[in-house]
């Protein structure tokens, strides 16, 4: 029998006008809800056939969960935010700027218009594999095709890849790691809050998801403390076109400094591994030195220890030593500092 | 309901993936059951067993205080080959049940050392125990049909006093060589789909149907295994059992409970000139 | 490297259409050299010229210079189009656009310069050539051929060329087999 991957499966569309609303329609509904943001991952899911729901709660229409409010600690963003919106904000751009950087760095204007921030951080894997509905082990399945002799893993991991190389490609998260940001989840038993970093998931604990999500769970808003507001930010993407590309890898930094040495820092890295991954041997290494070359290369090599290249992705270590580097010796190192890097 | 999980590979093909992992929870309500039953069966309608057949004074009265029925080799065998399976059965069998883990890697180092431990049994217990203790014969059927027919209450002759090992362990045994061969065999070319330390990953060395296959004897036996080891210890941990359990750990079993329930003819534990019927093996035969 | 491939790329363009909307009398393009062996009739009316009012429409360089912007769109490709084939099961896995990866509006230069030259193409009667998407096959085979040589002529490139094949494609110094298939 033939198998169609064409034209998206029938569903029931549900659309909650508030939040409690769409938690009891989750609550209801169970393992056969799919929650919808702004849709650009879903929609190819869907029309893939590859996911055949038979409910799809569509968020669009909770206002309470959108927009970017300060609170007593920093600021609050709704995880229905679209990008743009998050990117354009003014108390985004004057303190968290990193945050700005990364949401503007995410695909192009007309899907940062209708994607939102917490769909950005809990999106899933783009290895093409999977994508393509090949049963692999991110699928229930039995095998990794990336990490193959012959796979096509290009844009797969170097690090903690365990059996799986997909990796994440967002790139909100890594300045959400780097910013400390809290996100703030909605289950069945109550309010939980964890911070970024635990966030993500990866293969070696669940290979089958990217982020901590369980069913009838849903991302409400993103906290970001004010530790960092105003630090010095440092964010870059590589990808191959200008527009419309995940990242092969990005870096997102927030430091602050004493004169002319590091304080304190925040680093972390994506595109490199099945979940971003905050870079504490560097943190840890690079804290009191000056903020130069030499330390940035020192903290280069730190980070790329334990790569393990594929057959094809192996430029992605020296890419990540790098933009490490260039996060740490800062803006006078970097020759540019957006997303269309070469 | 299925129980298999199917998947289309990349040509478009249905190929079998691995069992339907709700096959996990039907194993330990299986054998949960069972221990339910067989105790409330023991505690409420079992009578005392009776048997026929005596011994000989002459050999009662050469059979020692403390027979001993495991060497050390053999005992440390067993506990190795239970640690390295309980280790197998949670790693495998926890993240399936939503207790998350890094256990792939701890996998398939227990595995190893369960194949490892396997294969020194089969070449130990062939060459140097009695390798024919453990596989039933004529006497064990005849008894087992006499057992069965008096449960229901038909007038037999009582069942002879067992070998070393009750047609029960012979069963079980059995039931250990199906399904830990079976894990074991296909554990072994499953390793070439992950990064061991032995030799270079190859993921597809098979056809991905044949793969599946695989896969899928391997998680049959896997929740056999659960049921089976859920068994195992239960008996090992029962009252009346606890002579045996205690001879796999200290190595010896009384004398009284050796003349309870066992044929010092079929058993042979005491010395040769004794009791000439096996030869040289005498004590020896204490594996 | 990618703006090196893309301004200054030579463009091949129609010559018998600058000829035929040149000001002075239409005439016909006659094979020159090697031909089909054509007999051009000598009847054929020439591309209309309007001319009158001193207005000339001059829509040969309006024409060149957005057939010359097209081949270098289509030349763009170069770097970053994949069409990845998976080797063991033989399927297309670059199956959307985001995996395809056309060049977008931003991977174009912002300054195109195209040159005509004037040679007539003799395998045609009017010395016709194409314009455009035709005329960026040759010119990426030429883009390719140059990177080829500056890197060395052992390291067989294949399109998409970014620069972590090339730095591939240099380790490799033609020590790995290129497979008949085009790889991600």
């Amino acid at each position: 029998m033939a198998v169609i991957h064409d034209v998206m499966p029938a569903f029931l569309l549900l659309q909650p006008a508030t939040l409690a609303d769409a938690q009891k329609l989750l609550e209801q509904q169970g393992l056969d809800a799919w929650i919808l943001a702004g849709g650009l991952d879903s929609l190819d899911w869907l029309k893939d056939r590859m996911r055949k729901p038979k409910a799809v709660i569509d968020l669009s229409g909770v206002q309470e969960l959108k927009g970017v409010r300060s609170t007593s600690d920093g600021i609050e963003i709704g995880a229905m935010t679209t990008l743009t919106e998050l990117a354009s904000h003014p108390i985004v751009q004057q303190k968290y700027h990193l945050l700005a950087e990364a949401a503007e760095a995410v695909a192009s204007p007309q899907i940062r218009n209708q994607a939102t921030i917490g769909g950005n951080v809990s999106q899933d894997a783009r290895c093409w594999y999977y994508r393509a509905g090949w049963p692999c082990y991110r699928a229930g399945g039995n095998i990794c095709y990336a990490d193959t002799p012959d796979g096509r893993n290009r844009e797969h991991a170097i690090l903690h890849a365990e059996r799986c190389v997909a990796v994440n490609p967002s790139d909100t998260a890594p300045a959400l790691i780097a910013l400390d940001a809290r996100f703030v989840l909605q289950t069945a038993k109550g309010e939980r809050v964890i911070s970024a970093d635990d966030y993500f998931v990866g293969p070696d604990i669940d290979i089958t998801r990217l982020n901590i999500l369980r069913p009838g769970d849903l991302l409400s808003s993103i906290r970001i403390p004010a530790t960092w507001a105003g630090a010095q930010f440092y964010f870059e993407k590589i990808r191959d076109r200008q527009v419309w590309d995940f990242p092969l890898l990005n870096v997102a930094s927030a430091m602050t400094l004493s004169g002319d040495r590091i304080e304190r820092i925040r680093i972390a890295v994506n595109a490199v591994a099945a979940r971003p991954l905050r870079l504490p041997s560097v943190e840890r290494a690079v804290a009191g030195k000056p903020r130069s070359a030499a330390t940035g290369e020192m903290a280069g090599n730190l980070a790329v220890q334990g790569a393990v290249p594929l057959q094809f992705n192996s430029y992605k270590i020296p890419l990540m030593r790098n933009l490490v580097k260039r996060a740490i010796a800062g803006g006078q190192e970097a020759t540019w500092t957006s997303y269309s890097g070469q | 309901m299925d129980i298999l999980q199917w998947a289309v590979d990349p040509w478009g093909h249905s190929v079998p993936i691995h069992i339907a992992w709700f096959l996990i929870q039907v194993a330990f309500a299986s054998a949960v059951a069972f221990l339910i039953v067989h105790a409330a069966y023991v505690r409420f309608f079992a009578g005392e067993k009776q048997w026929s057949g005596t011994t000989a004074p002459e050999v009662v009265a050469a059979i020692p205080e403390r027979v001993p029925r495991h060497s050390r080799v053999a005992r440390a065998f067993h506990w190795v080959m239970a640690a390295s399976m309980l280790t197998l059965l949670f790693t495998a069998f926890l993240p399936k049940v939503g207790v998350e883990f890094p256990w792939v890697t701890l996998h398939w180092i227990a595995g190893t050392v369960l194949t490892a431990s396997v294969v020194f049994h089969i070449v130990h217990a062939s060459f140097c125990l009695d390798f024919w203790a453990i596989w039933p014969d004529k006497t064990d059927m005849v008894d087992a049909i006499r057992r069965l027919r008096r449960f229901f209450g038909q007038a037999v002759p009582a069942p002879r006093r067992f070998a070393k090992y009750p047609l029960e362990n012979k069963g079980f045994h059995g039931a250990i060589i199906a399904a830990g061969l079976s894990v074991i065999a296909t554990g072994v070319l499953m390793m070439f789909r992950v990064r061991t330390i032995f030799f270079p990953r190859n993921p597809y060395l098979f056809t991905d149907a044949a793969w599946g296959w695989m896969y899928v004897l391997h998680g049959l036996a896997g929740v056999g295994l659960i049921a089976l080891v859920m068994i195992h210890v239960y008996f090992g941990l029962r009252p009346e059992k606890r002579p045996i359990t205690k001879s796999m750990i200290f190595g010896w079993m009384s004398r009284d409970f050796v003349l309870k329930e066992h044929d010092p003819a079929r058993w042979v534990v005491t010395p040769s000139d004794v009791h000439p019927t096996r030869g040289e093996e005498g004590l020896r035969d204490a594996s | 490297m990618r703006k090196l491939m893309f301004v200054g790329l030579v463009v091949l363009v129609a010559f018998s259409l600058l000829e035929a909307q040149s000001t002075r009398n239409a005439r016909h393009v006659v094979p020159t050299g090697k031909g089909w062996g054509m007999e051009v009739p000598r009847d054929i009316a020439p591309p209309v010229v309007i001319t009158g009012n001193g207005i000339n429409y001059h829509g040969g360089p309006v024409l060149m210079e957005s057939f010359g912007n097209e081949a270098v769109t289509f030349e763009s490709r170069i770097p970053t189009q994949n069409i990845v084939y998976e080797p063991t099961y033989g399927k297309l896995i670059s199956r959307r656009l985001y995996q395809n990866k056309p060049p977008t509006i931003l991977d174009l230069p912002l300054e195109m310069q195209w040159e005509a030259v004037n040679i007539p193409d003799p395998g045609n009667p009017v010395g016709a050539k194409g314009v455009g998407e035709v005329a960026a096959l040759a010119g990426s085979a030429a883009v390719l051929c140059a990177i080829q040589n500056a890197i060395g002529n052992r390291c067989v490139l294949r399109t998409p060329v970014t620069p972590d094949r090339v730095l591939d494609a240099l380790a490799a110094n033609g020590a790995r087999p290129v497979r008949l298939t085009t790889y991600a």
